[in-house]
């Protein structure tokens, strides 16, 4: 099943950090649209961490989440990432596979992760709209791979 | 018989003489006297009632009544005496002032005393003279006829305050073990207070050893197993001897993270509690007032 | 019982650098109350360097820094050092963290990991290495009897 259009409003409400709308746009796809929804951020995260590590380390990963961390802690505990998780979820955005993750804390640091890094690597409206392009491209040809 | 002198009966009636013997002696009540102190007991007289005895005496009217009027005994020169004696009582001089004993005995002692001792007396004295001064009897007794509460503190009459004391009574769920009085003699502390109460009693070096020390009774496998790492720790940041850490080029996955497996969560509810929590951190706003901006976009209100 | 000079010899070469030396004298700790005065010492001096760079003003964003910038020393101090649990011994000694789950051997490869990871950002002359493992040495003492 393809991604949608509501999926791509949902995600752009994400990316744009547009605090009254990313919650409710994503509450209205429905059980049957949020796994779509949560293929199309996992392709979003890729491509943006990709961007910001053209070359990384393990220490490039261990550092960056931890730089997260510590800009959300400045906000509340409560706005913390598992940090085993963080990382391995940036590795696994960056194609290295790992053991999966707990469902929860996996998506809270996906949206964090993206929160970051859209702010760090989009500054203008086309840059926005090209990246949800491609991330739509990536997660069709993922989902086709999976309906293969 | 006769019950005053404890003589005893014998089988037919006849009065017994007491034994002379040192116990009966000392046991043996003292007989009565008159006015002038003479003894007015006769071996022979009608015996008294203990009202007669006791007036007998006290050379006065008995305090109380122990027979009935009808037994002749008694007249009404008797409870007239009670209230003579009640207003004497009554006459006596009221309790002095700390303040006027103090002065009295620093004007009798301060002479004798070194200047600091009587330095210490004032000041103690002027301890004693916050304390609530002594009511006279008469105003004891009018409250206590009015059945008022005692002032208590905060609440003086006039220069007078008493201590207040809270009474809590206690279920029993939160008694003390083993209390068992009517209103509980105090609460069990809560598990958050006993360990408050340890925390601050414990030394800090005490508390940091509980906390780190304990069970780590030998570190030497510890230490020996991670040497080398904590050597490049130690040294980390010295410039690397030998070559460069590697960086690997990485192409865009070709896959979904985690394999592909379709992910866990299918809840639309989940994630947008998990973007509301985010949503409430960008926008620096409580959680309940995003929730309410969103209402506006949501499918129903 | 108090801590011996040999003990802290054997800590002061770990510290010092000396690796080699460090494991020599460690292999002559024998004795159940010698260890137990090797690990209180080591423990002690942890805590003593804990509150040398955190003390009480720190915030939790430089703990966070600090266990990362450790764990990104190599990728066996990534695999060895559990982060969360990195930084909550760390503020266990300077605040009221809890740290009573936390199992012993997960401890001992904590403390013997991040003191050097601490006392290598200190960057002390000899005599001031001196002087750290005096305090340690102090406070170990006080453990100790």
């Amino acid at each position: 099943m393809p991604v949608t259009d509501a999926q791509v409003l949902a995600l752009r409400a994400l990316l744009n950090h547009a605090a009254d709308e990313m919650a409710p746009l994503a509450y209205q796809l429905g059980d049957v649209e949020i796994p779509g929804y949560l293929h199309l951020a996992d392709a979003a995260l890729s491509l943006l961490a990709c961007r910001r590590f053209p070359r990384y380390s393990n220490a490039d990963v261990v550092r960056y989440v931890a730089s997260v961390r510590r800009d959300r802690l400045a906000d509340g505990d409560a706005y913390d990432i598992d940090p085993l998780v963080g990382e391995n979820v940036m590795r696994s955005s960056l194609g290295i596979s790992g053991p999966p993750q707990p469902p929860g804390e996996r998506l809270q640091a996906v949206v964090a992760l993206l929160g970051a890094l859209s702010a760090s690597e989009l500054h203008t409206a086309t840059e926005l709209d090209e990246l949800l392009r491609d991330a739509q491209a990536l997660a069709d040809r993922w989902l086709a791979q999976l309906d293969m | 018989m006769d019950e005053l002198y404890g003589r005893d009966m014998d089988a037919g009636g006849d009065r017994q003489e007491p034994t002379a013997d040192a116990t009966s002696q000392t046991d043996r009540p003292s007989h009565p006297v008159d006015e002038n102190g003479q003894e007015n007991w006769t071996e022979d007289a009608e015996p008294l009632t203990r009202g007669e005895y006791a007036d007998q005496m006290r050379q006065g009217p008995a305090v109380e009544e122990t027979e009935s009027a009808s037994d002749g005994h008694h007249d009404g020169t008797h409870l007239q005496a009670i209230e003579e004696e009640n207003q004497t009582r009554e006459q006596l001089p009221e309790p002095r002032t700390r303040q006027e004993i103090a002065e009295e005995t620093d004007h009798g002692e301060s002479a004798d005393l070194h200047n600091d001792q009587a330095a210490d007396l004032d000041g103690q004295i002027a301890e004693q003279d916050k304390l609530p001064e002594p009511r006279s009897r008469q105003e004891i007794a009018d409250e206590t006829r009015s059945g008022a509460d005692p002032p208590t503190r905060g609440e003086s009459q006039g220069d007078q305050s008493y201590l207040h004391v809270t009474v809590v009574e206690a279920d029993t769920a939160d008694r003390t073990l083993g209390d068992t009085t009517p209103t509980g003699i105090g609460l069990k502390p809560t598990g958050e207070q006993l360990r408050e109460m340890e925390n601050e009693e414990l030394s800090k070096p005490e508390k940091l050893r509980r906390k780190l020390l304990e069970g780590v009774d030998d570190i030497n496998d510890a230490a020996r197993d991670n040497a080398s790492l904590g050597q490049d720790l130690l040294t980390r940041h010295q410039p690397p001897i030998g070559h460069a850490m590697t960086e690997v080029p990485h192409p865009l996955p070709a896959a979904p993270p985690d394999g592909g497996a379709a992910p866990d969560i299918t809840s639309a509810g989940l994630v947008a509690g998990v973007l509301l929590v985010e949503a409430t951190r960008l926008s620096r706003e409580p959680l309940h007032r995003i929730a309410e901006a969103a209402k506006g976009h949501w499918p129903w209100r | 019982m108090a801590v011996s000079d040999a003990q802290v010899a054997t800590l002061r070469a770990q510290l010092a650098g000396r690796v080699d030396e460090h494991l020599h004298l460690l292999g002559q700790i024998e004795s159940a109350p010698d260890r137990q005065a090797y690990s209180a010492l080591v423990v002690a001096s942890f805590c003593e360097a804990v509150e040398r760079r955190f003390g009480q003003d720190s915030d939790a964003s430089e703990v966070v820094d600090f266990v990362a910038d450790v764990r990104a020393t190599s990728e066996a101090a990534t695999r060895k050092i559990d982060p969360r649990t990195a930084e909550r011994l760390i503020k266990a000694v300077y605040t009221d963290e809890d740290v009573s789950d936390v199992g012993a051997d997960q401890k001992k490869d904590l403390y013997v990991l991040l003191l050097p990871a601490l006392i290598g950002d200190e960057q002390f002359s000899g005599a001031e290495l001196d002087e750290f493992l005096g305090h340690s040495r102090h406070l170990a003492d006080q453990w100790l009897s």
